[in-house]
């Protein structure tokens, strides 16, 4: 297949699904974050019998006052939920209150009060520009190794296409309102670290070929590099993607929202080292080699 | 170099017994019958109930709960438990050394509240300057655990000012002020006097007194606290005091016989007895106490006071339904994820999919006896990094077995294919998993437990593929191709 041919479509694709990731983050809907990251008071309850979260919330918000939100985690059959509010001075009186309300008009559905937690405001604050602060860490450190093992040109285009999975993964938490916790900021550095993986095949062949292949185009030689890896690409994508499949489903409410990252990082990242990478790769040498003739 | 597959694999084996010998106990542990599992912990639970067992089923406990301490321990998230993190505050002190100092200080008298309290396996570490992380995995009765680490313990015994603390000195009692034509000595402070209310259980400010400000006795002379029975048959708290406190204690108490004194603990005056003979090494503090509570406040005057005032800033209560709800569903995804895996190889790369499947299991047996040597903790986080672990782990293997595919058609023998395929494919493996240790590096330094889990997964799980997939299956397949003179290769 022509991979570098199709660069402009898949510039395309890619431009606009960050655009409508971004302009979810910004605009629409911003992070939901958890209160982790936020600080508050959460409860983890669970129902032996079928519930929605509408129900609860009717009757949570009409007779505790403050922003309560009530949110549904795993498939919705697991009949668990996650009921948060801001951070007050006395938080175990909240935690009571609610617990109450609940167990008072929902005796019937068998409520299981599985967790609770409280966050201070502060901690939350110092835990975000953690997150921010690690993956740009991350990002900087491959951008160092690939410099030393490859090239710049190489590891400026790997790291464009990790901002791009970022971006898009995390813009797909932002329009679904998925929770942002801790788990996620993993799964989020994990597709990091997977994506570079594939990047990483392919720009190792593009290396191998650049040598032995002297005289052929380099867009020749990436092609050829993409196609030649492109069963493997395949092939590990979908191991991978049955694990984390396997944990999606059968993994359980608390670790759903992080297998959902991974398997929508994964296909994202699958698709960027293939369409992004090395496109990229492909016209920051053009660029260059045209600036040398001139 | 002259190639020997048969030595290289069986030191490979001689690996895989040596690696048994740490999941021994954790196979073992786990099979157990989880009410079997449970006695483990009795020692810690109710000590009264473990002295009056016989001396055959003490031993019994005490082999169960060795051979849990050699297991793999479990996480907060999936035996349930409790998780608090205290802060300090900055501004009480002078300069950063003092802070350090007593957030120091802080974690020992904590972790010596913890000891005494009974939770086996506690942990308790400082988190940056200011913060002290206290985990208590199975805790059942998280409240008083609360109650026994949000309290300072500061103990300090101070005299009644009687003439100045009569209540029409005071405008509002409510408040504690006084009266505009009294003036407060400056050696004076009013505190309140605060009492149970027997019918709420909430512990409620009565009235204010006007005491001394400096404390004739503190809690540091304290050599000891327990629990008595009071004189109504009531549970009080009887202290005993060092040789220096004792005399300091009986010159306050004959000096100033009929007045009263006192008892001020973390700024809360809790009774203030009239002195009716002279004291010398021992007294009693009363407050409407529940044995529970007498208990609780004996072990934190023995443990000594906080040396700052530390605030909870993150509190999570795990139920052990949660547990073993996760730990069941991480392990069933945990084997199907890996059965599907091993099918996939097996149909896609035939026999040498068997390989890469051999492979794959010795990745996670390698890995999980690794967990069990650093004495890791498995949190739910750890299971899903297990997982990806088996997804990616093939990763190799796939690399390796398309390079050989690609050698093969080129028309090279099947020894230099596999040669050359091995080979090739090791600059793109290897750089592969550098870049991911850094990322699985940079999450490690994620200060909180179950990140760190997930992290520390990854990072053995790919220094273990490095060596299953690469030196295991490459000695694997020399030996076959050479044993049997093979010149075709199912891949």
């Amino acid at each position: 297949m022509k991979f570098i041919k199709l660069r402009k479509i898949s510039y395309l694709v890619s431009g606009l699904l960050i655009l409508f990731s971004l302009y979810s983050i910004i605009f629409l809907k911003g992070f939901n974050y958890s209160i982790d990251f936020t600080g508050g008071v959460l409860l983890h309850m669970k129902f032996n019998k079928n519930i929605t979260a509408a129900e609860l919330r009717k009757v949570i918000t009409s007779k505790i006052k403050g922003n309560i939100v009530i949110q549904n985690i795993g498939l919705p059959e697991d009949n668990q939920f996650i009921i948060k509010t801001k951070y007050e001075d006395e938080p175990e009186k909240k935690i009571e209150m609610i617990k109450n309300v609940v167990n008072e008009n929902f005796a019937e559905k068998e409520p299981v009060l599985l967790k609770n937690e409280t966050v201070g405001p502060t901690i939350g604050k110092e835990l975000r520009k953690l997150a921010f602060i690690l993956i740009g860490i991350s990002l900087l450190g491959i951008l160092i190794y690939i410099s030393i093992r490859f090239k710049f040109n190489y590891a400026v285009a790997a790291v464009l296409a990790l901002i791009h999975d970022v971006t898009i993964t995390s813009g797909m938490l932002s329009f679904y309102e998925k929770e942002i916790d801790i788990p996620i900021i993993a799964a989020l550095l994990t597709i990091i670290g997977y994506s570079l993986n594939d990047t990483i095949v392919v720009f190792d062949r593009i290396r191998e070929w650049l040598v032995i292949k002297k005289g052929e185009t380099l867009e020749n030689i990436i092609d050829s590099a993409i196609n030649s890896t492109l069963t493997r690409t395949a092939m590990t994508s979908l191991t991978t993607l049955l694990a984390v499949f396997a944990l999606f489903i059968f993994g359980g409410p608390v670790i759903h929202n992080f297998a959902l990252t991974m398997l929508v990082g994964i296909i994202v990242g699958t698709y960027s080292s293939i369409f992004v990478a090395s496109p990229i790769y492909y016209d920051w040498e053009m660029a260059l080699a045209k600036r040398k003739k001139s | 170099m002259k190639k020997r597959p048969l030595y290289n694999l069986i030191f490979v084996g001689i690996l895989v017994v040596i690696f048994f010998i740490p999941l021994y106990p954790t196979i073992k542990w786990f099979s157990l019958q989880e009410s079997k599992r449970e006695k483990a912990e009795l020692k810690f639970e109710s000590p009264e109930k473990y002295e009056s067992l016989l001396p055959s089923e003490k031993q019994e406990i005490d082999n169960l709960k060795e051979m849990k301490n050699k297991a793999l321990k479990l996480g907060l998230d999936l035996q349930g438990g409790m998780h608090i993190v205290l802060e300090a505050n900055p501004a009480e002190f002078k300069n950063d050394e003092e802070l350090s100092d007593a957030v120091q200080r802080a974690l020992e008298i904590i972790r010596n509240r913890v000891d005494q309290f009974g939770v086996s396996e506690p942990l308790i570490t400082r988190q940056g300057k200011t913060k002290i992380v206290v985990e208590l995995p199975g805790e059942k009765d998280p409240e008083r655990a609360e109650r026994i680490l949000n309290v300072q313990g500061k103990l300090e015994f101070k005299l009644v000012d009687d003439k100045l603390s009569e209540p029409q000195n005071f405008e509002d009692l409510k408040e504690g002020i006084l009266k505009k034509d009294i003036v407060l000595p400056e050696d004076k402070e009013i505190l309140f006097l605060w009492e149970k209310n027997q019918q709420t259980g909430v512990i409620e400010k009565r009235y204010p007194l006007v005491v001394n400000k400096e404390a004739a006795l503190t809690g540091e002379y304290l050599a000891d606290a327990k629990v008595v029975v009071g004189q109504m048959g009531e549970p009080v708290v009887a202290f005993s005091l060092k040789a220096e406190g004792g005399s300091i204690f009986y010159k306050v108490t004959s000096e100033n016989k009929g007045k009263r004194l006192a008892i001020v603990l973390d700024g809360k005056i809790r009774s203030a007895p009239v002195i009716r003979e002279a004291l010398s090494d021992s007294g009693i503090i009363e407050g409407r106490f529940s044995i529970a509570e007498a208990k609780d406040l004996a072990l934190i005057l023995r443990a000594g006071a906080i040396p700052a005032s530390l605030k909870i800033v993150e509190k999570r209560i795990i139920g052990p339904s949660l547990g073993s709800d996760s730990i069941k569903s991480g392990t069933k995804a945990a084997l199907i994820g890996a059965i599907a895996v091993v099918v996939f190889m097996l149909i896609y790369y035939k026999f040498s999919g068997l390989i890469a499947d051999i492979t794959l299991f010795l990745n996670i047996y390698f890995l999980i006896s690794v967990l069990i040597m650093l004495k890791y903790t498995l949190t739910l986080p750890g299971i899903a990094g297990i997982v990806l672990t088996i997804g990616m782990a093939v990763d190799a293997n796939v690399l390796i077995f398309e390079r050989i595919k690609e050698e093969m058609r080129t028309g090279k023998s099947i020894i230099t294919a596999v040669d050359t395929g091995f080979k090739k494919a090791f600059t793109a493996i290897f750089d592969a998993n550098v870049t991911t240790l850094i990322t699985t590096f940079v999450l490690s330094q994620f200060g909180t437990g179950p990140i760190k889990g997930f992290a520390v997964t990854l990072f053995i799980g790919l220094v273990a593929n490095l060596f299953t997939a690469v030196f295991v299956a490459r000695n694997i397949f020399d030996y076959i191709i050479m044993k049997f003179n093979l010149n075709k290769l199912s891949i």
